[in-house]
């Protein structure tokens, strides 16, 4: 499913489009956001979190699983697991 | 066991307003997402299918599952843009081929875009349809998920339409039924959280697999059942991927936020599909006609 030539970008660009993207939602500050808490406990729910990952995949420029949240549950998992150019 | 009356001529499902509310966006702007034929139901699709392919694969296979090859008269509940009609008399050999849609844009389509004369196409709820003769077989492709409402009893609106195809078959008539339903998600998920109801649909609602067989019972029974959840995955992702490349066009024709929505409707379903949260069957069923003491 993946296309890794379209998009490859390093962890920390994926960790930060992230935290932007929480802090938006929650509307408070990026700092604020704990990289290494699970996303349940930002009271993301699950069509919360495959919304983010539409988001995510337009971001990306490639196709994810919808269920990367679940296995992946933070932005730490999530944007390493992501840097390897998987989906 | 009792079986389930559905009482009074109250209407259920989606209203006509409702119905318009999703398909009369614009006939230009659909098109924009969807293939040639216009078909807006999940494909069936095989290794190395274009969507045209797989599309013509899944009415394909509804036809030969009613056994309509040939047949004097077929009835297509909720026919959309035509594509089962025209299949239905131009590949198939149908004699006369009814069509009910309650969307305006759809019947305006299907005349002057079809315009064959076997085919017979009709701006009218299947609760009010008086066919003048029965049929030979029927097919209702992605339609079932507006004939109840979210919040209304859904096992007597489904039976209600069950007891009308009885009515409209003749002895030992099939349909072949493709409908969207809920799967792992639990019956007393919220409705806030269902956003098909919310955002998409108004006014309608998935079934569930058990709600289908049990309204059907002593009606019709299941010969064949699929569920092809995969294949609502890939024609998801293939609206949305069509939407997306057409996005110059689109903008033409509909504000930013519009062609989002219908975008993000295209791809979140597409992961419900993928995550098992919903299901796509494809239901055979054989109407029942009394045979013994005691069976009818």
């Amino acid at each position: 499913m993946s296309n890794n030539a379209v998009s490859r970008k390093p962890s920390e660009d994926i960790n930060g489009w992230m935290r932007d993207y929480l802090a938006r939602k929650l509307n408070i500050a990026p700092e604020q956001i704990d990289t290494t808490e699970s996303f349940d406990t930002f009271g993301l729910d699950s069509a919360d979190a495959v919304r983010m990952i539409g988001d995510l995949e337009d971001f990306l420029g490639r196709r994810l699983s919808p269920s990367l949240a679940y296995k992946y549950p933070t932005i730490e998992a999530m944007s390493k697991y992501l840097a390897d150019g998987k989906s | 066991m009792s079986t389930v009356s559905s009482g009074d001529d109250a209407q259920y499902g989606a209203s006509k307003e409702s119905i318009q509310y999703h398909y009369d966006i614009g006939n230009d702007f659909l098109a924009l997402a969807q293939e040639d034929n216009r078909t807006y139901s999940a494909a069936m699709w095989e290794d190395g299918d274009t969507h045209e392919q797989a599309q013509i694969r899944k009415l394909d296979y509804h036809i030969a599952q009613i056994r309509a090859e040939g047949a004097e008269r077929i009835l297509d509940i909720g026919c959309g843009w035509g594509p089962l009609l025209k299949r239905l008399v131009g590949s198939h050999g149908v004699k006369h081929a009814v069509g009910l849609t309650l969307s305006r844009e759809q019947v305006r389509y299907i005349e002057m875009a079809i315009g064959l004369p076997q085919i017979e196409v009709r701006l009218e709820n299947w609760q009010d349809y008086q066919p003048a003769e029965p049929f030979d077989g029927i097919i209702s492709l992605g339609a079932f998920e507006h004939f109840a409402k979210i919040d209304e009893d859904k096992v007597l609106a489904y039976r209600r339409y069950f007891e009308r195809c009885h009515q409209f078959l003749k002895p030992g008539g099939r349909m072949s039924l493709q409908t969207m339903a809920y799967g792992d998600v639990p019956r007393d998920r919220k409705h806030k959280d269902l956003f098909i109801a919310r955002e998409v649909f108004p006014e309608s609602d998935l079934p569930r697999l058990a709600d289908i067989t049990r309204a059907c019972e002593m009606l019709f029974e299941v010969e064949y059942l699929r569920n092809d959840r995969q294949d609502y995955v890939k024609t998801m992702r293939a609206w949305f991927d069509k939407l997306r490349q057409n996005r110059d066009k689109a903008l033409k024709l509909r504000p930013l936020e519009v062609i989002e929505r219908y975008e993000r409707l295209y791809r979140t379903m597409s992961y419900s599909f993928d995550l098992g949260a919903f299901h796509l069957y494809r239901i055979t069923f054989r109407r029942i006609d009394p045979n013994r003491f005691g069976s009818a």
